[in-house]
């Protein structure tokens, strides 16, 4: 009777343990990924989202200037707005400074504006001169904050990649070695391999998490939408991966099952 | 089949079945001594979750007993349209005064009375020459329509005046009496941010 509950104990405790196990593997290789997420950002149209989204803001900034959406348009070059994201996404998984340089728009912006003027035949008042700054800085904000969402988060961001970096390789381990010591312990206690339950139980707690969580997770509406989308698709891949793991968990066991013969009375 | 083969389902099919019960055990404690995080966690996810909702969007409606909006439009949806026809301008109106909003058309400020409740009414635009660069030449006495699909009204210009964007005073929101407030910035020539706002006071024809 002790025994079965020992057992029983360790049993359930080595499942969720696996459970987390395979569950911090699967984000961790998606998450701190970077070459995964970079893939993602192309798959789900990230760059272009983002570049609409920055000619729309822009443009309601500048609408005083009443420029044409082509003007605006040529304010922002695509490829240097993506090789910006593709710079922080760098940044963050390398820990490495981030500097995003907006003196091309603005020397773009000083044109313009001076054209304005001269085709009006006089020069800026000195207001005016202190609304064209003020002007200047907004698209330089509008421009970093589409680039990096939140400027002053960033490098804190780095530091918690930079932390759980260096963290789940060691969580991993500890985890593979407290499973395998309740594997054997379960196994010299019942004189016999006892893998099976274990193995089948984080499987089925796997597919009871894609069942019960998947959804909630589908509508999320969060900042942009090329950020949205990004993230709903990290999200897909996540719970595509845990069913699978789920899956080949339940077909492990009952292979193991059968080679190890557990549970058969003879 | 074998007695053996037998064996080897029935050991499969008993190991399936307690490995489910565990899990829903697991499932069951972890629901009971996590509640209030899944909880929190849950209300996290559905706050920042899109809301699927089935519900029709109602049509913009007067309740004329009351003399307040039934139905009020939805931020940033189209609701009405304003015409000044002395000036050739036609414009829709928007609930809201974003800078989206702002874009596409006449926005109206947010706290301002609608058309037909008998308050003061803020609306505003920009003075590009796609909007409202012409306002300038209007006059008093000219007309101000404004057409909403619960009526249409009409409102004639009574002043005209150049305020500072923080002079809140020249655009008062009272409710003893319907007039509208049409305003950009000013000069309308201004090629950046103006603290200037030109302002046409209309009231309501009866």
């Amino acid at each position: 009777m002790i025994k079965k509950i020992i057992t029983f104990i360790l049993e359930i405790l080595c499942s969720i343990l696996l459970f987390s196990l395979v569950l911090i593997f699967i984000i961790s290789s998606k998450v701190l990924n970077k070459d995964y997420i970079l893939s993602t950002l192309n798959k789900n149209d990230y760059y272009n989202l983002l570049y609409t989204d920055l000619i729309e803001k822009t443009e309601s900034n500048l609408i005083e200037l009443d420029l044409d959406n082509e003007t605006v348009k040529s304010l922002f070059d695509f490829n240097k707005v993506k090789q910006d994201v593709n710079s922080l996404i760098e940044g963050i998984y390398n820990n490495k400074n981030i500097v995003i340089d907006t003196s091309s728009i603005l020397n773009k912006i000083d044109s313009i504006i001076d054209k304005r003027f001269k085709d009006n035949n006089r020069i800026p008042t000195e207001e005016e001169n202190k609304n064209i700054n003020e002007l200047k800085l907004n698209v330089k904000n509008i421009y970093e904050s589409e680039i990096m969402i939140h400027k002053n988060m960033i490098p804190k961001i780095q530091k918690i990649v930079s932390l759980i970096n260096n963290i789940i390789p060691v969580i991993e381990i500890v985890l593979i070695v407290i499973i395998v010591v309740l594997l054997l312990v379960i196994s010299l206690i019942n004189n016999g391999v006892h893998i099976v339950k274990p193995l089948l139980t984080s499987g089925f707690l796997l597919i009871f998490m894609y069942i019960l969580f998947k959804s909630k997770f589908m509508n999320i509406l969060l900042l942009s939408d090329g950020f949205n989308k990004a993230l709903i698709a990290v999200f897909k891949d996540i719970f595509k991966s845990i069913i699978i793991y789920g899956i080949i968990l339940i077909i492990l066991a009952i292979s193991l099952n059968i080679l190890f013969k557990e549970n058969i009375k003879k | 089949m074998t007695k053996s083969q037998v064996l080897f389902m029935k050991a499969i099919i008993t190991n399936l079945i307690i490995a489910f019960i565990y899990s829903l055990l697991i499932v069951i404690l972890s629901y009971f001594l996590l509640s209030q995080p899944l909880s929190d966690f849950s209300l996290l996810l559905d706050l920042i979750s899109a809301n699927d909702s089935t519900k029709t969007l109602e049509e913009v409606s007067l309740d004329l007993t009351t003399k307040n909006l039934a139905v009020y439009p939805e931020y940033g949806s189209k609701y009405a349209e304003l015409s000044i026809p002395s000036l050739n301008i036609k414009k829709d109106v928007y609930y809201g005064d974003s800078m989206r909003v702002l874009k596409k058309g006449i926005g109206h400020t947010m706290g301002s009375f609608f058309p037909g409740e008998g308050g003061s009414i803020l609306y505003m635009g920009h003075n590009t020459s796609n909007m409202l660069r012409n306002l300038g030449n209007i006059n008093l006495n000219d007309k101000i329509i404004v057409t909403t699909n619960y009526g249409t009204y009409t409102y004639s210009v009574y002043e005209t005046k150049i305020i500072e964007d923080t002079d809140l005073n020249e655009v008062p929101i009272k409710r003893d009496k319907e007039i509208l407030m049409l305003y950009t910035c000013y000069p309308f020539t201004t090629i950046v941010y103006t603290k200037y706002r030109f302002v046409v006071y209309a009231t309501l024809d009866n």
